[in-house]
Parts: structure tokens; sequence; C-alpha cells
């Protein structure tokens, strides 16, 4: 029985040093300052194909895109999943993307293990409800590997 | 070693491991919301140090406020941050509510806050609500934010696209 105590002792200090050695830095791509980055990674094409369903009006893609449980946060209002976002602002927002031009000015994809951060921001100009728009986003998007698909969880957009 | 005891061991090692898991993610959302606080006191007394001690000061860093942002550590700090404490006579930031996400070495918080103050030259008041998102990185030396996002709009209806 003592073989066992100290089984488990042993074990349990394993387990707890693997833990430990897991919180130095995993990679220095945040180091990087380029303007345009990562966006030929996974993460970085599941980004890019959101983006160009919300310009298209493509629903189905857009939704695709989105963890059921994203939050997304626009100025000063939350939506707290994909099915809420469908129901109240996914129009709204594939109507606007496809009626103005807009123009990334940066964006950066960078890939933590399963969890991908993207960064960009956009000059976006045109005609829209009678206004005219010309003003610069941002977009933050946070997105986790599931089941080997990459899905954003998250989303915080700003003008 | 007879079944018993494997199944046992088994048992007593399940729990051990779901035991650490779970007070390490205490722990991170403890340090993290920490964290968080003694930012926003920076923010409202114009203090960089918050700033230097918690943000990891990388090439390509971006902090964004609504429509603009700051690129790297001194950037936020000497252009943003302590000039607040000369334009404004008063800054407060309520925090509302918090809600942390810890995904190995990454964790993004999310939190609802109100933001009021006092233009210390006109007099005029600014009261909003909104939101921010603080992602942040474990490193050797604790967590650290690598990007801040936030966004608040004058309490008040406004229209959306």
């Amino acid at each position: 029985m003592k073989n066992i105590y100290f089984l488990i002792a042993f074990l349990s200090t394993a387990l707890l040093s693997v833990n430990a050695f897991a919180h130095e830095p995993s990679n220095t791509n945040e180091l990087s300052g380029k303007t345009f980055s990562g966006l030929n990674t996974e993460a970085g094409r599941t980004v890019l194909s959101f983006h160009q369903a919300l310009s298209n009006g493509q629903a189905e893609r857009v939704m695709s895109a989105l963890s059921p449980d994203v939050i997304i946060l626009e100025g000063s209002r939350i939506e707290r999943s994909a099915e809420e976002y469908r129901q109240h602002h996914l129009q709204a927002d594939m109507r606007f993307s496809s009626a103005v031009e807009t123009t990334t000015i940066e964006h950066y994809v960078r890939v933590y293990g399963d969890t991908a951060v993207s960064i960009s921001r956009s000059h976006t100009v045109g005609p829209y409800k009678g206004k005219q728009i010309d003003q610069q986003g941002n977009e933050t998007l946070v997105l986790k590997r599931i089941d080997g698909d990459w899905m954003i969880s998250h989303i915080h957009w700003s003008h | 070693m007879t079944l018993f005891i494997r199944a046992a061991l088994i048992l007593l090692l399940s729990a051990t491991v779901l035991g650490v898991s779970a007070s390490q993610l205490d722990a991170d959302k403890t340090a993290i919301t920490e964290i968080i606080s003694a930012i926003e006191k920076g923010w409202e007394s114009g203090d960089g140090r918050p700033f230097h001690q918690h943000y990891l000061d990388h090439k390509g860093a971006r902090y964004i406020e609504s429509g603009g942002q700051n690129t790297g550590l001194s950037d936020l700090v000497e252009n943003h941050v302590e000039p607040e404490k000369e334009v404004l006579k008063r800054l407060t930031i309520d925090i509302l509510d918090m809600d942390i996400s810890v995904d190995d070495d990454m964790a993004w918080a999310i939190t609802t806050v109100n933001v009021s103050g006092e233009i210390r030259k006109t007099g005029a008041t600014f009261d909003k609500k909104g939101y921010q998102t603080y992602l942040l990185k474990r490193t050797g030396t604790g967590w650290k934010v690598v990007h801040t996002h936030s966004s608040t709009r004058d309490k008040k209806p406004h229209d959306h696209h």
C-alpha cells in the first residue's frame, strides 16, 4: 500500500509540474509588427471567409463561422449567442457591409494553441441610408478550435 | 494489485486532477480580475505604472478605444493614460460586470463599464456605458495584457446601421 501512496504523490507532483511548465510563453509571434500577418493560417482563412460572407450577404456562411455561444460586442450593445445575432443584427450588418466599400488597413492573426486572435483596422466609405459613411473601424476576434474547426467565439467591433 | 485498489487509485487521481484544474482556474480568474482592477485605477489616476506592470510590451501591440488606437505600450501610457490626468478633472470607471474565459495560456475578459468624468478646461461632463475586451497571455511572470478594445456610447438610445 505504501507504494500506492508514493505513486499517487509522484503522479500528482508530475501533473503539477507539467501544468507549471505550460505557463512558459509558447511562441514569439506577437513580437512581429507586420501590418498583415497570419492570414494564411487556418484561423486567418476562417476570419477572411467570415468577412467575405458578411460582404456577400451569405447568412448561412456567416453563421457557420460563429460558435453558438459567441459574444458579440458593438459599441455599447451586446449579443450573447449566434442565434441572437442572427435574429437581431445579422441582416442589417450584411446590408451595410455590401453597400459600402471597406479597405483593410492592417490585420494580424496570431495562433496560440487552440486559441487564435484576430485584430484588424479598416476604413469604410460609401453611401448608406442616405448618409455618406466615412469611418475607421476596429475589430477584435477570438477564435477557438473546436473539433478541428476554427470558430469565432468573441467579436468586438467599434468605429 | 487488486481491481479495487486500481479503481480507487484512478478515482483519486481523477479527483486530484480535477481539483488542481478547478483551483488553477479560480487562481487565474482572481489574478486577471486584480490586473483589470489595477489598470482601471491607473486610467482613473493617470498612473502608467499598472500598465507597465501588467502589459506585455511587444512590437505590434494595439490598444483600441472605439475608432482610435494606440500602438505599443509607450504610446498608450505617454499619449493617452498620463495626458488624461491633465485634461480631465475627474474620470470614474465603474466595472459593472466581468466575464473571464481561460483557455490554457490565453484568456479574454469582457467588462461592462460605466465611464463618467469632467473635462478640466470646459467643465463639460460625460457619462457613457460600454464594454471592454482584454486579451491576456500567461507568461513566466504571470498574466500579461496583450490587447485591449473598448467601446462606449453616451447613455442614450443610438441608431444602428
